[in-house]
C-alpha cells in the first residue's frame, strides 16, 4: 500500500503547532514521552535478550494449536500450529527493530553525505542527486522493494539493503534542506574567509548545526521503516519463514480473524504501539530542535 | 504557468528512462529466470532454455531494452508473460477499480476530515480539539493493513455490512460494487483523514487570526457562516497539494489493500507479475504510475490557480 511509504507528515512540528494551542494539548495529543521511551527501551531489551529469556523457541511447538494461557501455560496462548505467541513476539520484535534500525542508520549516512554534497555543491552534484532521487521515488515503493528484495534474495540482509535504498533519497532532501539554510549563515562565510577547505566546512562547520535535527527526522524514519517490515512481511516479502515478523504473524492469522481474533490483534497491536512510540518520541526531537534552531 | 507545466514534462524524460532500464535490467537481476518461473521447477534446461529464446529473453540487455523502448514510444508495451495479453489491455483492464478505490477514499477522508479540522480548529484545545487530534495521531501510526485487518473484523465478520473481499463489477451490480468498494476505500481513507485533519486544523487556526475574520465577526455574522464562508476557502491550500499528492499516490494502485481485499486493480497486478518475472507487465506499470503521478502533480498545480486568483496574476 502506497500510503504507508510516505514519511509521516511532521505532526505537531512548529508549522502545525499554532500558536494558541497550550503546552497541555500538545501534551495530550500524544502518547507521553516517557511512555514512548519505555516501550523502546523495554522492546529493545526484550529483542536483545530474546535468547536468554526463559520463553520457547520461536519455531518450537508448545502445544495444542489456537489455545489460550490457561491450557498451554502461555502467556499469549498458542498459533496455528502451536507454537508460543509470546516467543514469535519477541523473536519478531528483534527483526523489527534489527531491520528498522539498520536501514535507517544506513539511510541517515549514506543519504545525509549525499544532500551534504548536495546542499554544499549544488550546481551539477545537487542535479544528479535530485534526479536520481526521483527515479527511486518514481518507483512504486513496495513494488521497488519487492523486486529488489527477489533480485537479492530474501534474507536479513537483502531486506535491510532494499528498506535502505528506499529510503536514502528522503534522508538526501532533508539533509540538503538543512544544509541549504545553513550555508548561508555567517559561521560558514567566516570560515570561508579564513580559507577553511571544503571537506572543513562541510563537516566541522556546516554539519554539526545540522545533524540533530537529521537524527529527529531519522527515528521518525524508522517507525516508518518498521511499518514498511511489517507490509511487506504481511505481503509475504518479508523476513524468510520460518523466522516471525509482526507483518507475517497478521498475515497467517487473519483468515482466522473471526474465531481466533486475539492471534490477529496481538502482533498488531504491538507494532502500532512500537510505531507509535517512535513517533512520539521523533516528533519531541522535532519540537525541541525547532525551538532551538529559532532561538539562534 | 505553461512554461512551469513544461518543465516539470521535461524533466519526467530521463526519470522514466532510468526507471525502465532498471525493470529491463530486473531480469539478469533477479535469481532464475522467466521462463524457469513459468515452466516450475520440473522442467529440464532445454526446456528453459527453448521458452527462454521464444520470450526473447537470450538475448542482450541492451537489445531488449532498445526493442521495448521503440515500441514503447509507439504505445505497445509489449505482452504480458504470465497472462499471454497485450500489457496496455492488462492495464486498462485494471486501472477502473485502483480509480474507484482511490476517489473513493481521499472522497471519504475529505468528508470526515474537512468538518472535523473546522470544528476542531474553531475550538482550539476544546474536548473535541482534543479528542480528535489525539486520534489523528494514532491513527498515523496505524499500519494501512492492520487498518484493514481491524475494519474487516469490525465492519465485515462482526457487523456482517460488508462483504470480506472480493471484487463486483460495477455494470454487474451499482450497489453490490459500492458494498465491495467501501471497506477497502475505507482501509486507505482512514490515514488519509488524519493527515489531512492536523493540516487543515493547523490552517484553519491561523487563518481564524486574520483581520478579514474579525471584521466579519464584528459584523455580527454567526460564527458558522464565518467559518464556512470566510475561513474554510483561505484555509484550503496545503489541504490540496496533500489531497492531490495521495490522489496520485493511491493511482498508484494501493498494493497491500488490493491483495488483501482481492481486488483486481493494479497493485495486485504488480504484486502478481514480480514471482513470475513477467517484466514487461511491471515496466508497463512502473511507466503508466509514473506518468500518472507525475500528471496529477501538475494538475494540482493548476488547480491552485483555479482557488486562489493571486497565483493566476503571477
Amino acid at each position: 500500500m502506497s500510503s504507508v511509504m510516505q514519511p509521516a507528515p511532521p505532526t505537531g512540528s512548529a508549522a502545525e503547532t499554532p500558536p494558541t494551542a497550550s503546552r497541555a494539548a500538545r501534551r495530550g495529543a500524544k502518547l507521553p514521552l516517557w511512555v514512548g521511551i519505555g516501550w523502546i527501551a523495554g522492546l529493545a531489551l526484550v529483542a536483545l535478550l530474546a535468547d536468554v529469556l526463559p520463553i520457547a523457541g520461536y519455531d518450537e511447538v508448545v502445544g495444542a494449536p489456537m489455545q489460550g494461557p490457561q491450557l498451554t501455560g502461555e502467556p499469549l496462548g498458542t498459533d496455528a500450529i502451536g507454537r508460543s505467541v509470546l516467543s514469535r513476539i519477541v523473536y519478531g520484535a528483534r527483526a523489527s527493530m534489527a531491520v528498522g534500525l539498520t536501514a535507517a542508520v544506513l539511510g541517515l549516512v549514506v543519504g545525509g553525505f549525499l544532500g551534504l554534497l548536495a546542499g554544499y555543491f549544488r550546481g551539477v552534484v545537487e542535479a544528479t542527486i535530485d534526479i536520481l532521487a526521483e527515479v527511486v521515488q518514481a518507483f512504486p515503493p513496495l513494488l521497488f522493494l519487492i523486486a529488489l528484495a527477489a533480485a537479492l534474495r530474501p534474507s536479513l540482509a537483502s531486506l535491510t539493503l532494499a528498506l535502505a535504498a528506499l529510503i536514502i533519497p528522503s534522508f538526501a532532501r532533508m539533509t540538503k534542506g538543512s544544509v541549504v539554510a545553513q550555508s548561508s549563515r555567517e559561521f560558514v562565510l567566516a570560515a570561508r574567509a579564513m580559507g577553511a577547505s571544503h571537506w572543513r566546512i562541510m563537516f566541522r562547520e556546516i554539519l554539526p548545526n545540522a545533524l540533530m535535527s537529521i537524527v529527529a527526522f531519522s527515528v521518525v524514519v524508522m517507525a516508518l521503516l518498521i511499518v514498511i517490515e511489517g507490509s511487506l512481511s504481511f505481503l509475504g516479502f518479508g523476513m524468510p519463514m520460518p523466522y516471525p515478523s509482526w507483518g507475517g504473524m497478521v498475515a497467517e492469522a487473519k483468515d482466522r480473524i473471526a474465531s481466533h481474533p486475539s492471534l490477529t490483534f496481538i502482533p498488531a497491536f504491538f507494532l502500532f504501539m512500537t510505531v507509535y512510540a517512535l513517533n512520539t518520541v521523533g516528533d519531541h526531537l522535532r519540537r525541541r530542535f525547532d525551538v532551538e534552531q529559532s532561538q539562534l | 504557468m505553461l512554461r512551469q507545466v513544461g518543465s516539470r514534462l521535461l524533466r519526467l524524460v530521463p526519470v522514466l528512462f532510468l526507471i525502465t532500464l532498471l525493470t529491463t535490467a530486473m531480469v539478469d537481476l533477479m535469481p532464475g529466470s522467466p521462463a524457469l518461473a513459468m515452466l516450475g521447477d520440473q522442467a529440464t534446461p532445454e526446456q528453459v532454455a527453448r521458452l527462454n529464446e521464444q520470450l526473447g529473453l537470450d538475448r542482450p540487455f541492451h537489445v531488449r531494452y532498445w526493442d521495448w523502448l521503440t515500441a514503447a514510444l509507439g504505445g505497445d508495451l509489449g505482452t504480458s508473460l504470465r497472462m499471454g495479453l497485450p500489457v496496455t489491455t492488462a492495464i486498462a483492464q485494471r486501472f477502473p477499480v485502483t480509480l474507484e478505490i482511490a476517489v473513493l477514499s481521499v472522497v471519504l477522508a475529505l468528508l470526515v476530515a474537512v468538518p472535523l479540522a473546522l470544528v476542531a480548529g474553531a475550538r482550539a484545545d476544546g474536548r473535541l480539539d482534543r479528542t480528535a487530534t489525539a486520534l489523528s495521531s494514532a491513527l498515523l501510526s496505524l499500519p494501512g493493513f492492520a487498518a484493514a485487518v481491524l475494519l474487516i473484523y469490525l465492519l465485515a465478520v462482526r457487523a456482517r455490512l460488508f462483504p470480506v473481499g472480493g471484487w463486483v463489477p460495477f455494470t454487474e451490480d451499482p450497489i453490490g460494487n459500492l458494498r465491495s468498494a467501501v471497506l477497502p476505500a475505507l482501509s486507505l481513507a482512514l490515514m488519509e483523514a488524519a493527515v489531512y485533519f492536523r493540516l487543515l486544523r493547523g490552517d484553519v487556526i491561523r487563518t481564524l487570526q486574520e483581520k478579514f475574520v474579525l471584521s466579519a465577526r464584528a459584523r455580527g455574522l454567526p460564527p458558522g457562516y464565518v467559518l464556512f464562508r470566510h475561513v474554510l476557502r483561505p484555509s484550503l491550500f496545503s489541504l490540496t497539494t496533500v489531497a492531490g499528492l495521495s490522489m496520485g499516490r493511491l493511482l498508484g494502485g494501493a498494493v497491500i489493500v488490493e491483495s488483501l481485499f482481492a481486488l483486481p486493480g493494479i497493485g495486485f497486478l504488480a504484486i502478481q507479475s514480480v514471482p513470475f518475472q513477467d517484466i514487461p507487465a511491471i515496466q508497463g506499470i512502473v511507466v503508466v504510475v509514473a506518468v500518472t503521478y507525475v500528471l496529477v502533480n501538475i494538475a494540482v498545480d493548476v488547480g491552485y490557480s483555479v482557488i486562489d486568483p493571486r497565483i493566476r496574476a503571477r
